[in-house]
């Protein structure tokens, strides 16, 4: 009985191990987890559609031609699956925000080369990837005073430096601003989208 | 005010939208919703392969709404709750089976399966067990479901989504305070007496809080509560009912109304306890949930489902839930194009029924005094859900390959003992049972062009309870123009016997039936959309088909003699039932719905449904309507945010038309019973108590404008000689809570 109980015991010790191992090796590999955009790619792309004529300042950064630059770090899964979908999503526009569109991959080599590259292509618009590996707020430091509207696929970028990103708040999509970050970047929204954004920065 | 007046205030109410309504596009799209039921992966409602729509926290709050029944009934499209004090059945569509203990709705939990594995029942009331203020919003999806979700997603499926910690920060504290009015029954509100009131009493605590934890974001959710209610007093009308069928004496109904009679005034047996928590971690990809809560009550009246045979008015009589439930997701993406997804869970349930019962006719032979019976049904079930999502962008295109697999223990156990000697009759019905499934899936969603959605799936679960069964779904979405969009989906679903179905046993008048099989339900809807900035208009049509509904059949003369020979019933039985595969439904109907909010203070919305069901049991008594539920039913809100500290007020309301009684059809009744058109009315004020910002007040009162419900009460459910009329269940009439909330950040 006592020999039965005792072999019980080491079952269930062995098997609480197997569980907290389990647990730690998920931890452990949750650096390299997947990032879920909370709001739908194609919803994201739409809003950006429609929030781009409240920017005051869009018509004079972009002269009639939109470049849009899809920010992928090819070391990240997620950042080279999202990006992929955000570009499959804009080449089927026509236009964005009612400017003709051209959507090119841009391949994060650093951040200076990321504004050399923002530069060379116009970008009017530059959406950001999740799971670039320099921190989001050296990108948004680097990009103050170029004249580029930063787009991102969650709520925790637009809080370190992104200008827009979209969070979903009781099953409905929400946009966020980072306010502070889109005077830096010469955008200008107007205050009818104010009221309806979430403004977190 | 006549009719014509009421015309105009409505046209008024409905069209100031209109007249305000901006071009707005951006709205148009903000006032889209995200849900994850349909496809298990999160989409726009607009898009997904299903009528599908959310209920939000802001409407559970603003509308003083704080059970899951009071949220589809006030605010769902297409789904509808009935009550018999504590005990709610649902019903979506149109199409309500009395009696199924919430079995044809699948309840998911953060994407966690709810339903027990006994008798497959879900809660959807109090006893769902999820803290009302952590709740994010509510996804209700119409029509079958199973090729994501497995059984039971057959009228519908309703997923509870929970709040993260960036919505729900700081410690919650809140404490709310009920009272509802005694009922007279077939009387209106009556306020005067002060006494037989019923109270209930609210305490919850909640947390909400984001950290790192090795190196990863971090967050923890959670809230522990506390529900309690007594009362009020049920004036039920005493039934004569005659003598028991064993002792020949007046039939005793215990020490609280008189032999031979049922009925009087119900004071110890309508109380709710529900004590439940419910906990949420994340840190990086990986998610746990915790759901553990007990849920006990008592209905004052007796019913065809609820204190069948029991003593009136015995507080001892009561049924209970306990659970405890798991919950572990993770998320991690394979490579560019590939995303694995594994949720694994665990359930243990309990479920307890304690009846007395005085009446010798109520008891097994022999217990002359009456007996006192106890039911424990309980169950274990483990499960993993195991998809890659493989995204093919270059093609407009996303697969999702995945296998379902669940391990499920269920045991009954009833006993009965003699009311005076405490001696154990010999019933030997209990039974145990071990069951798995198996079932691997496909979805496909292509994308062609932005205009079209296509998305097909097929799902094949191999279980031990009933054998096979293919679940396939085909949905075509086409945006014909900007912000409108028109669907059409078929689908397929199920849900398998349950363990009850399968084993139960009573050897004076059922036999066990394990060869039952599933019930199915094919599906056809169409539906089309439009937003205009703010508002949004719905209109959609279904029909739907059911197969092998499990019903009762009386076994032929030669089974009856063969069980009888095999022991299975005692030799005295002159009649037994057993579970068949022989009921069919058809239902076809029509959804529409309704929302706008104007300047982002008036909000607006209204739902509807209008349907013909009918169900043919297989007893050789042809089709007839459904009982209990509204074939016509609909629900209406509005609100307006006053700003600053002023108060919110809100008005919501429901409306079900006239409906056939649960012993309608089969009562005997020289007039069948139908329950009046029900109308509830609820007007609430929340808002920031002034000079306190951080604690926050609901007040809320209800009205219900109907006097009785759709159940026959008391034990005169079939006419006699002495009972030509059908008694209908008193409903609650008048009703009210407050609350206050304090957060400290």
């Amino acid at each position: 009985m006592s020999a039965a109980l005792g072999s019980r015991s080491l079952l269930t010790r062995r098997t609480a191990l197997a569980c907290v191992g389990a647990a730690a090796s998920l931890l452990w590999r949750g650096r390299a987890a997947a990032v879920e955009p909370e709001v739908p790619i194609r919803l994201q792309v739409s809003l950006l559609d429609r929030v781009i004529p409240y920017d005051r300042n869009f018509a004079s950064r972009v002269h009639g031609q939109l470049s849009v630059a899809v920010l992928v770090d090819p070391a990240n899964a997620d950042s080279v699956r999202i990006g992929a979908l955000l570009q499959s999503e804009l080449s089927s526009l026509d236009s964005l925000g009612s400017y003709p569109l051209t959507a090119t991959r841009v391949i994060f080599r650093g951040v200076p080369r990321l504004v050399d590259d923002c530069k060379r292509l116009r970008a009017g618009v530059l959406y950001v990837t999740p799971g670039i590996r320099e921190p989001i707020g050296q990108l948004a430091a680097a990009l103050v005073g170029l004249r580029v509207l930063t787009a991102c696929t969650g709520p925790e970028q637009v809080e370190q430096g992104m200008i827009l990103g979209s969070a979903v708040r009781s099953g409905k999509p929400r946009v966020l601003v980072n306010l502070t970050q889109a005077r830096l970047q010469d955008v200008d929204f107007r205050a009818d989208f104010l009221r309806m954004a979430e403004v977190v920065g | 005010m006549n009719r014509g007046s009421w015309a105009l205030v409505c046209v008024s109410l409905f069209c100031a939208p209109l007249a305000h309504a901006q071009s707005n596009d951006l709205e148009a799209l903000m006032n889209q919703s995200i849900v994850s039921t349909p496809s298990k992966d999160a989409e726009s409602s607009t898009t997904a392969p299903a009528t599908s729509s959310i209920i939000t926290a802001e409407e559970l709050r603003i509308h003083g709404l704080r059970s899951l029944n009071e949220a589809l009934n006030y605010a769902s499209l297409g789904m509808v709750t009935t009550t018999l004090e504590h005990g709610v059945e649902i019903g979506a569509r149109g199409v309500l089976l009395t009696g199924d203990y919430g079995n044809h709705v699948l309840l998911l939990i953060d994407g966690v399966p709810a339903n027990e594995p006994w008798n497959g029942t879900a809660y959807f009331e109090r006893g769902a067990g999820v803290p009302f203020e952590l709740i994010d919003h509510i996804e209700v999806t119409l029509g079958p479901g199973s090729v994501t979700h497995g059984a039971q997603a057959m009228l519908g499926t309703i997923n509870i989504v929970t709040k993260r910690a960036r919505d729900y920060r700081g410690l919650h504290l809140i404490l709310e305070g009920d009272t509802t009015a005694p009922v007279f029954e077939g009387e209106g509100p009556r306020l005067s007496p002060l006494s037989g009131y019923g109270y209930g009493y609210r305490w919850a605590a909640g947390f909400g809080h984001a950290f790192e934890l090795f190196g990863l974001p971090a967050e923890l959710t959670l809230q522990l509560e506390r529900y309690k209610q007594a009362g009020p007093d049920w004036h039920l009308t005493p039934q004569v009912y005659g003598d028991d069928a064993v002792t020949g004496a007046p039939k005793d109904f215990g020490p609280r109304t008189p032999a031979g009679q049922w009925g009087g005034n119900a004071t110890r047996s309508n109380f709710v306890d529900v004590p439940a928590a419910y906990a949420r971690l994340r840190v990086g990809a990986l998610e746990a949930t915790l759901r553990a809560g007990m849920y006990t009550r008592a209905s004052p009246f007796m019913t065809s489902i609820v204190n069948v045979g029991d003593d009136f008015n015995d507080p001892d009589n009561r049924e209970r839930d306990r659970w405890f439930q798991l919950g572990l997701n993770y998320t991690r993406a394979l490579s560019s194009r590939v995303v694995l997804s594994t949720r694994a869970y665990g359930l243990l349930n309990q479920y307890y029924w304690f009846s007395r019962r005085s009446a010798a006719e109520e008891c097994p032979d022999g217990l002359v005094s009456g007996c006192e019976r106890t039911l424990l049904g309980g169950g274990k079930s483990g499960g993993a859900d195991v998809r890659a999502t493989i995204d093919v962008p270059e093609l407009k295109s996303t697969t999702m390959l995945g296998v379902d697999s669940r391990l499920r223990a269920a045991r009954s156990e009833l006993t009965v003992v003699d009311r005076v000697t405490r001696a154990v009759a010999p019933v030997n019905n209990d039974y145990t049972r071990t069951d798995a499934l198996v079932a691997p899936y496909i979805q496909e969603s292509f994308s062609p062009y932005r205009f079209l959605d296509v998305n097909a799936g097929l799902r094949f679960d191999y279980d031990t309870r009933f054998g096979s069964k293919l679940s396939p779904r085909a949905a075509l979405g086409v945006t014909p123009w900007k912000d409108g969009r028109v669907k059409g989906i078929y689908a397929e679903a199920f849900r398998g016997p349950t363990a009850y179905e399968l084993n139960y046993a009573d050897r004076t008048a059922e036999v066990a039936a394990p060869n039952l099989s599933a019930e199915s339900v094919r599906s056809f809807e169409l539906s089309f959309e439009q937003r205009f900035g703010s508002q949004r208009l719905f209109f959609g049509v279904f029909r739907s088909s059911w197969s092998d509904m499990v019903s009762y059949r009386t076994l032929t003369g030669d089974e009856l003699q063969a069980k009888i020979a095999s022991g299975a019933l005692e030799p005295a039985t002159s009649i037994a039932y057993v579970y068949a595969n022989t009921g069919s439904l058809s239902s076809y109907g029509y959804n529409a719905a309704y929302e706008a909010s104007v300047d982002r203070k008036l909000h607006l919305a209204a739902n509807l449904t209008s349907s013909f069901s009918r169900i043919d049991f297989g007893d050789g008594g042809g089709s007839r309507p459904l009982a209990v539920g509204p074939s016509f039913f609909g629900n209406a809100r509005v609100s307006y945010e006053l700003g600053g500290s002023l108060p919110t007020p809100a008005v919501a309301a429901y409306y079900w038309a006239t409906r056939p009684a649960d012993r309608a059809f089969d009562g005997g009744f020289a007039h069948a019973p139908y329950a009046p058109p029900d109308l509830q009315l609820r007007f609430t004020l929340t808002g920031v108590v002034p000079g306190l910002r951080a604690m926050s007040y609901r007040v809320s009162t209800t009205y219900d404008a109907a006097s009785r419900g759709p159940y026959v009460v008391g034990p005169n459910q079939y006419a006699s000689d002495a009972t030509t009329q059908a008694e209908l269940s008193p409903q609650r009439r008048l009703s009210g809570f407050a609350g206050l909330e304090y957060v400290v950040q």
